[in-house]
């Protein structure tokens, strides 16, 4: 099992070099973290974007091996990263300075798109001090207000990026701000109702609980304090957020608060999808990077 | 080790070896309710108390050709006071279960809910059949057949304790309840009786349904049959062996009592629980052995 961030980064440079294709790689932060990640053996870039922007920076920050596509139109360059994709000659992708809505639109096409899983979902891997080993959390990036279905779905998205991790069977918390079951809390039937689709099968080779309020997922005092007993104190790989909101809050709270190394991936296409949003660090950008190319 | 109740006899059997217990029968101006309670009478489960118009009493019984003599009767002349009063009795402890004879559903139901604050224990009525089953190796608990229509999740916890306070009064202390949909598995959206069936499962684990073990959702083929769950790999204790099969709503429920009585030619006893007294309110469709055993079964929890 990995354990923290180094781990990533070593499977991910032992591992055979991902090919990943970056959509519009015309950014010094971009090449920058391609740079780090080509010389220590991850990835193999295919830069897709107007080759006399990128070619500069590639000359300037010294990438080598890379192989640039010359195209110039935004929605031509989305194309152009899905049909690499969909024809085998990229393992992963990444949003270089692409817009995001121009990005998912090829990647959501119907007939030429990577459309694979019943939707797409931001998952968050985060190394935290006062937790004994990787929490994947999600979903804090795309899907606002998952319902049922989604949230099953949310489920095997996290768990296809844990098996990244060396992980067998992972534990799934869905969490709620209590443990008693409550239509007044909707997340509580939500997350009962996952308990039992994983007992009948339904979500794979997972082990779900829930509901389970944070202090019980982070402290045995405050479990034996409520009387609970729970497996996932301390041990879940997967923690499921209600919405977007709370869960954009609690990782971003850990990172700004707790100093948690964070790295994101989005899941639920073909390929896993690097998309760096511009506040990440370098760090965040290469941990992002190793974490798709493990996946 | 628990008891099992196999048999509409073994009911009956416990309800003979209660003694002194008494029915308050509303509107026994009736042939059919004076036969029953006659039988009870005879048979050394229950005596009766008899509410109505004592002409029309006599009357009654006169036909059916039954002494009044092991009777008391309550003279009440106003039709629309039967219920309330026979309620009353109920109240003042000089019966020990509630039974309709020949008066409307609604002044009935409205003395149940009402006369003196009513009879009403738990949220909400409801009705259980308790079916011998050839083919099952116990009694097996239908609900609900006929008062609450298409109940919602609260409800249908309540209805889980109404009927498992049934089983625990008839000896069995942790009965196993089978929240049954056309599937077994979670069908997010599509069924809504499966996540309602996965959310009282969940209640139950997490200790706020309690006196039994619910699981749900469950096809009825693997709440019953050991095999047929077995083969769909459903572990846990209710699948295969269930005592009490929640019903989604009253269509289902319904139709599977009509089929076990008609198509399956099974006998049931079926009282209304949620009371403080049972309440033996039978049909004239029924059985005289139904009638009878709701008779023994309403005594049996009492």
């Amino acid at each position: 099992m990995i354990k923290n961030f180094e781990e990533i980064r070593a499977k991910a440079v032992k591992g055979d070099r991902s090919r990943l294709v970056v959509a519009d790689a015309a950014g010094k932060s971009v090449i920058d973290a391609l740079t780090q990640a080509t010389a220590m053996g991850m990835i193999e870039p295919i830069l897709v974007g107007d080759e006399s922007k990128i070619a500069p920076l590639v000359e300037e920050m010294g990438l080598e091996g890379a192989r640039i596509i010359d195209i110039k139109d935004p929605v031509e360059i989305g194309e152009k990263c899905v049909a690499l994709i969909r024809e085998g000659e990229g393992d992963m992708l990444m949003k270089g300075k692409l817009s995001t809505p121009v990005l998912m639109k090829a990647v959501l096409d119907k007939q030429k798109g990577l459309r694979k899983g019943k939707l797409l979902s931001h998952v968050a891997v985060m190394e935290l001090a006062g937790y004994p080993k990787l929490m994947t959390m999600t979903d804090g990036g795309i899907v606002i207000n998952p319902d049922l279905g989604e949230k099953a779905a949310l489920i095997e998205n996290a768990v296809e990026v844990v098996r990244g991790l060396d992980i067998d069977v992972p534990k799934v918390a869905c969490l709620a701000a209590i443990e008693k079951i409550t239509d007044k809390q909707p997340e509580t039937l939500h997350a009962v109702q996952l308990v039992k689709m994983a007992e009948r099968g339904q979500l794979g080779k997972v082990k779900v609980e829930g509901p389970i309020a944070t202090d019980v997922l982070l402290s045995h005092e405050a479990a034996k304090a409520k009387g609970i007993q729970s497996e996932m104190t301390l041990d879940a790989d997967i923690v499921l957020v209600p919405n977007i909101a709370v869960c954009n809050a609690f990782v971003k709270g850990m990172i700004y608060l707790a100093n948690a190394r964070v790295a994101g991936v989005v899941m639920g296409a073909a390929c896993p999808i690097v998309l760096l949003s511009r506040s990440d660090t370098a760090e965040v950008k290469l941990d992002s990077i190793a974490l798709a190319s493990v996946i | 080790m628990e008891l099992r109740m196999k048999t509409l006899n073994d009911i009956i059997e416990r309800a003979k070896s209660l003694p002194g217990r008494n029915i308050a029968l509303a509107g026994a101006h009736e042939v059919d309710s004076l036969l029953a309670v006659e039988r009870a009478r005879v048979e050394g489960i229950a005596g009766s108390v008899l509410v109505g118009h004592s002409d029309e009493i006599e009357a009654a019984a006169e036909t059916a050709g039954i002494s009044l003599d092991n009777y008391e009767i309550v003279h009440e002349p106003d039709s629309k006071q039967i219920s309330a009063t026979a309620v009353k009795i109920i109240k003042a402890g000089r019966a020990d279960a509630l039974m309709k004879g020949l008066v409307s559903t609604a002044d009935f139901m409205r003395a149940l809910l009402r006369t003196e604050g009513g009879l009403l224990t738990a949220k909400l009525l409801s009705h259980i059949a308790l079916f011998e089953v050839p083919a099952y190796s116990k009694l097996l608990g239908v609900t609900d057949a006929a008062i609450n229509i298409a109940p919602t999740l609260d409800e249908k916890a309540t209805i889980i304790s109404n009927s498992v306070s049934v089983f625990q009064r008839l000896g069995i202390e942790t009965p196993k309840v089978a929240c049954v949909c056309a599937v077994e598995k979670v069908n997010p959206s599509k069924m809504p009786c499966t996540e309602e069936a996965a959310i009282l499962a969940g209640m139950n684990r997490a200790g706020q349904i309690n006196g039994s073990i619910v699981d749900g959702p469950l096809a009825l083929d693997n709440a019953v049959c050991p095999e047929a769950a077995k083969l769909k790999k459903i572990s846990g204790e209710v699948a295969g062996d269930a005592d009490i099969i929640l019903c989604p709503n009253i269509e289902s429920a319904n139709i599977l009592y009509k089929s076990l009585a008609y198509l399956g030619k099974c006998e049931c006893g079926a009282i209304v629980v949620g009371t403080s007294a049972p309440v033996i309110l039978t049909s004239r469709a029924d059985s005289d052995a139904t009638k009878f055993a709701s008779i023994a079964l309403g005594i049996a929890v009492s």
